[in-house]
């Protein structure tokens, strides 16, 4: 290949890197947001990975099957620092959950009794970043997780909104 | 460029028309203008309080569009038949589409159509434990999706894990998940909103064809009644999905099939339960309770059941 045509590549793929991660997210959810534990949950198709940048807020709705056990685990690259995740009540607009009030956790579980739309709101907070804007985006994965419940375990509860 | 020196004098400089020499300098000009502009961005960002989250004023939502947040409330087959393993039902093979039927297959839009078909019905072999079906039924699904081009994520470590663990259930409905998940994520990516509509479609008609019909005795506590109820919810998104494409004349012929679909749950009433609770047990789980419940009667259960079947089997005999 001529020696000019490649040192073009080099000069475009410099100019465009900042492109570049947009299109790397594809299935950043399954490779990142996975943990082994004891429970065995299955995937469920309405994951979503993506490219998110800085201060925006994405909604991502889904169905949530009643008499299920879902675990929600949001995972991003490691520039973001935080995601706050918060759990809305699709017809209500209610949050049902905020991570901020639990240090910003990656993950929660929970049980469900009757099928309902539910809406996982995504931000990723901090300040931005100087000098350069890649460390203002970057790919969040976002893993929902289902399984049957068995227990009854809609008992004695304490409530909390 | 270079500098020619003649006598120590004086120097000449000659402009040499070499391609490279001018996209050094483009670039060097480029990059100048791309890193001031970086700067001026970064400078605005600065005079807000920037250590605060930036999210009053900026609501919208630009990583999903509306078609995708519909798409996103439309589970995949094997969320909708997890219920089937957890009721112990027989399998039953005669519902599936027959595997000839990939040879009327000639033109790209039913092959991308049968592409969510036979998933849906690999799904169903997959969640009853039809170990030798579920690897036809992949075989299928592989043929069509290179067909339409979405075949390197069919790959052959993708078949070797399948056959190598052919009688593991967790295992394999982990790869088809894998698969589904695959799919999406690169249609999304890509744009592709259209193949990846038409597949979801035709996953979504079969599994309620597929879960419809595998109720014999309608029984109102049933959960597989209950969850065939629960699809009011999906019926409108997937509605909205399916007429952003209405000026397709082959998918404008579904259209109003779901169409007459829709109008057998609008029939369903809602029963309203407690306001919804969310309560938080010792251990960090949150419990939900509450909301609503679709009620789904014998009749509009036979209805719905004709409709869907009608639908599916004409598209059948159609392609």
């Amino acid at each position: 290949m001529n020696k000019n045509l490649i040192f073009l590549e080099i000069i475009l793929a410099i100019l465009f890197s900042n492109a570049l991660p947009a299109q790397n997210c594809v299935l950043y959810n399954t490779k990142n947001c996975r943990v082994k534990e004891k429970e065995k949950y299955r995937i469920s198709g309405q994951s979503h990975s993506g490219f998110y940048k800085k201060g925006r807020l994405s909604e991502i709705p889904f169905l949530a099957y009643g008499g299920n056990k879902y675990k929600i685990t949001v995972c991003f690259e490691k520039k973001l620092r935080f995601v706050q995740l918060k759990l809305k009540d699709g017809e209500t607009n209610k949050i049902i959950y905020d991570n901020e009030e639990d240090n910003y956790s990656t993950h929660k579980t929970f049980t469900i009794s009757n099928t309902k739309k539910l809406i996982i709101q995504i931000i990723i907070v901090g300040p931005q970043e100087t000098n350069t804007n890649k460390y203002n985006s970057g790919c969040v994965g976002i893993l929902i997780e289902y399984k049957k419940f068995t227990e009854n375990v809609f008992i004695k509860p304490n409530s909390t909104k | 460029m270079f500098l020619n020196y003649q006598n120590n004098k004086s120097v000449k400089i000659k402009l040499n028309p070499n391609p490279f020499v001018f996209i050094c300098l483009l670039s060097i000009f480029l990059m100048g203008c791309k890193m001031n502009s970086g700067n001026n961005k970064n400078n605005e960002a600065n005079t807000d309080d920037s250590t605060k989250l930036i999210i009053e004023n900026n609501t919208s939502d630009e990583n999903l569009t509306p078609l995708l947040k519909a798409f996103y409330q439309i589970p995949a087959p094997d969320e909708l038949f997890s219920i089937l393993r957890d009721e112990n039902l027989r399998f039953e093979i005669s519902l599936l589409v027959p595997p000839e039927q990939i040879d009327k297959l000639v033109d790209s839009k039913s092959q991308t159509l049968f592409t969510g078909i036979y998933s849906a019905d690999l799904a169903y072999c997959a969640t009853l434990e039809q170990f030798q079906t579920s690897l036809d039924y992949f075989a299928l699904v592989r043929i069509l999706a290179d067909k339409i081009g979405i075949y390197s994520k069919f790959d052959d470590a993708l078949s070797n894990r399948i056959k190598n663990n052919i009688s593991n259930l967790d295992s394999l409905q982990e790869i088809t998940e894998e698969i589904h998940l695959h799919i999406v994520n690169d249609l999304v990516e890509v744009g592709n909103t259209k193949t990846l509509i038409c597949i979801s479609f035709g996953g979504w008609l079969e599994s309620l064809y597929l879960i419809t019909n595998v109720v014999t005795n309608y029984n109102s506590n049933n959960l597989i009644i209950q969850r065939i109820a629960d699809q009011k919810n999906t019926i409108d998104n997937m509605l909205v999905c399916i007429s952003s494409f209405k000026d397709d004349a082959y998918i404008s012929k579904m259209i109003k099939g779901l169409q007459e679909i829709k109008e057998i749950y609008a029939t369903c009433t809602i029963e309203k339960m407690e306001n919804t609770k969310a309560v938080k047990t010792p251990d960090g789980q949150i419990l939900i309770s509450g909301g609503s419940k679709i009620i789904l009667t014998e009749k509009q259960f036979s209805a719905l059941k004709t409709k869907i079947t009608d639908l599916r089997n004409s598209i059948l005999s159609n392609n």
